[in-house]
């Protein structure tokens, strides 16, 4: 329990630092709510072309995309030490983590946010509560109880693969090039799947990116509908999250000190 | 002697290095092969119930527009649309820049020597073989006609020349802004949209089309892409391709005058 307020504590000075940096952090938070938002209105321009995507309205897909970017951003905010493993690996600064008074992970945590995490966890939740509003599912105690599972299992999927891809950099020196690649292919697979090829369908499915956005949202939306994918979405998730620690522990085995002499930054 | 020698040693090297590290171009055609093929159904999706897009692009025409934008994209999350990025930040950060600073060749011909040289892998690594599987698969159609052909080649290589400039503005941008990369996603969700490669900018909005030709992406993606599939040919065609060489002009002169004024700020510190 002592260091669940380390961890808190971390967090909170990290943010106050980073946010001294006003022009660094506002540069930071423009560019990144910025991207999003670009994504977002993408599918408002997409409806401008088309009354409706296959059997999806506007707000439904603004919901997938909003219930997506909201578990992505409360992962990054509170965990987003997968994204960052690989410069510890590069750089050999796991030995300065280890020492600290908490779990390495929840320590790498507490360095490793940044307050744009907080303005899109904001802005993101406005949109998702927005969209439940447009879409009617707001006044529904039980498909709002469905889009908190959906919330929950979709960040345990992203939190599973990220720490499966990143772990790879214990082996490989230039594993960032495959979780910048899954991150863009990522932004892109959130349309619903359903309006594409079965082979399409299988792969995303399969990856599984399918659970990180269209099965839970569809399950919160539609549950009669996509109630077996839905609940799928658990387990999957307990698989990745597993996946994840498992690539975790055995990359912490692989890990020597020494560093690597090409730089995290150079990719 | 040097002025044209150095340029052509430098793209040559980036290739060799580009090459040795090629799982980078291997992880961004598989990404670049699923994003255009989750595009390609897509856009079939939403032409099957918009009457704008059954109107403007036939079916294969629409589909080859998709695949041919995305193989002329340099915003996807390519190696080659990152490294010029992150390498002037890392310069910037660890003082490294004090040794660009003294080398024998001019700044933005040293950079924009090294983004050639990627770009030519890119193309070869990621761009071509894209095409070539889509083409392969009857999805993508050849170009309109030969001198189309000839036309899209000259528009992609002006393409460049203009995310070049984008790109040099950018990383000048680095040595005032510690933590660019905010600016830099940004710059990749402008590229894609207005550039053209998600949505046509013929099926955008008129107030959004218009303001699309303010910016210089609409010439990296979008021109090349519609003299592929013959929708500018002729004088439409030529006059794309005068716009695109006077965005690419313009940025090497402002990129030349803000790095000028920006690089006097700098501290060779690193830090």
């Amino acid at each position: 329990m002592r260091w669940a307020w380390i961890y808190v504590e971390g967090l909170r000075l990290t943010l106050k630092r980073l946010a001294q940096y006003r022009v660094d952090a506002l540069s930071m938070i423009l560019g990144d709510l910025g991207y999003r938002v670009i994504r977002l209105l993408v599918v408002g321009l997409l409806f401008a072309v088309t009354p409706q995507l296959g059997q999806w309205g506007p707000w439904e897909i603004t919901l997938m995309w909003a219930t997506a970017m909201l578990a992505e951003s409360v992962g990054n905010l509170l965990f987003v030490f997968p994204t960052v493993i690989d410069r510890y690996f590069h750089e050999g600064d796991l030995d300065y983590v280890r020492v600290r008074p908490a779990p390495i992970v929840l320590w790498a945590n507490t360095v490793a946010t940044q307050p744009r995490y907080v303005s899109l966890v904001v802005v993101m939740l406005s949109v998702a509560i927005v969209s439940a509003a447009n879409t009617g599912i707001l006044g529904s105690a039980g498909q709002m109880g469905l889009l908190a599972v959906a919330l929950l299992s979709t960040g345990l999927v992203f939190i599973g693969m990220r720490l499966m891809l990143f772990c790879l950099a214990a082996w490989f020196t230039r594993s960032r090039v495959l979780s910048h690649g899954i991150a863009a292919f990522t932004d892109h697979s959130r349309y619903p799947i359903d309006v594409m090829d079965q082979p399409l369908r299988g792969v995303l499915t399969a990856i599984p990116l399918a659970f990180t956005v269209f099965y839970p949202a569809a399950f919160a939306l539609r549950p009669d509908e996509y109630l077996m994918p839905g609940i799928l979405g658990l387990p999957v998730a307990a698989i990745m999250m597993a996946g994840g620690l498992v690539m975790l522990r055995f990359a912490f085995r692989k890990y020597q000190s020494v560093g690597t002499p090409e730089m995290w930054g150079a990719s | 002697m040097h002025a044209v020698t150095l340029p052509i040693a430098v793209g040559w090297s980036y290739v060799k290095v580009s090459l040795a590290r090629r799982i980078g171009f291997f992880m961004s055609l598989a990404i670049t092969l699923l994003t255009t093929w989750i595009l390609v159904g897509l856009w079939a999706a939403i032409r099957q119930n918009s009457v704008e897009a059954q109107a403007e692009f036939t079916a294969t025409e629409l589909a080859t527009y998709i695949v041919v934008a995305q193989v002329v994209s340099l915003a996807r999350m390519s190696h080659a649309n990152r490294q010029f990025f992150y390498q002037a930040l890392r310069h910037v950060h660890t003082g490294e820049i004090a040794m660009d600073l003294v080398r024998p060749i001019d700044n933005q011909v040293l950079r924009y020597s090294q983004w050639l040289g990627v770009f030519a892998v890119d193309a070869l690594m990621v761009a071509v073989p894209t095409w070539l599987i889509f083409r392969l698969t009857g999805i993508v159609g050849d170009p309109h006609s030969g001198v189309q052909a000839g036309l899209f080649a000259v528009s992609v290589a002006l393409g460049w020349l203009v995310a070049a400039g984008f790109h040099y503005l950018l990383a000048a941008l680095t040595l005032v802004i510690t933590q660019t990369p905010g600016v830099n996603l940004l710059r990749v969700a402008l590229q894609e949209v207005l550039g053209g490669g998600f949505i046509p900018l013929a099926l955008m909005p008129g107030w959004l089309a218009t303001a699309a030709v303010v910016f210089p992406f609409h010439a990296m993606v979008s021109s090349p892409t519609l003299i592929y599939i013959g929708h500018l040919q002729g004088l439409d065609a030529l006059a794309a391709l005068g716009i695109q060489a006077a965005w690419g002009v313009g940025l090497i002169v402002s990129g030349r005058l803000l790095w000028m004024q920006l690089v006097r700020r700098v501290l060779v510190q690193g830090g």
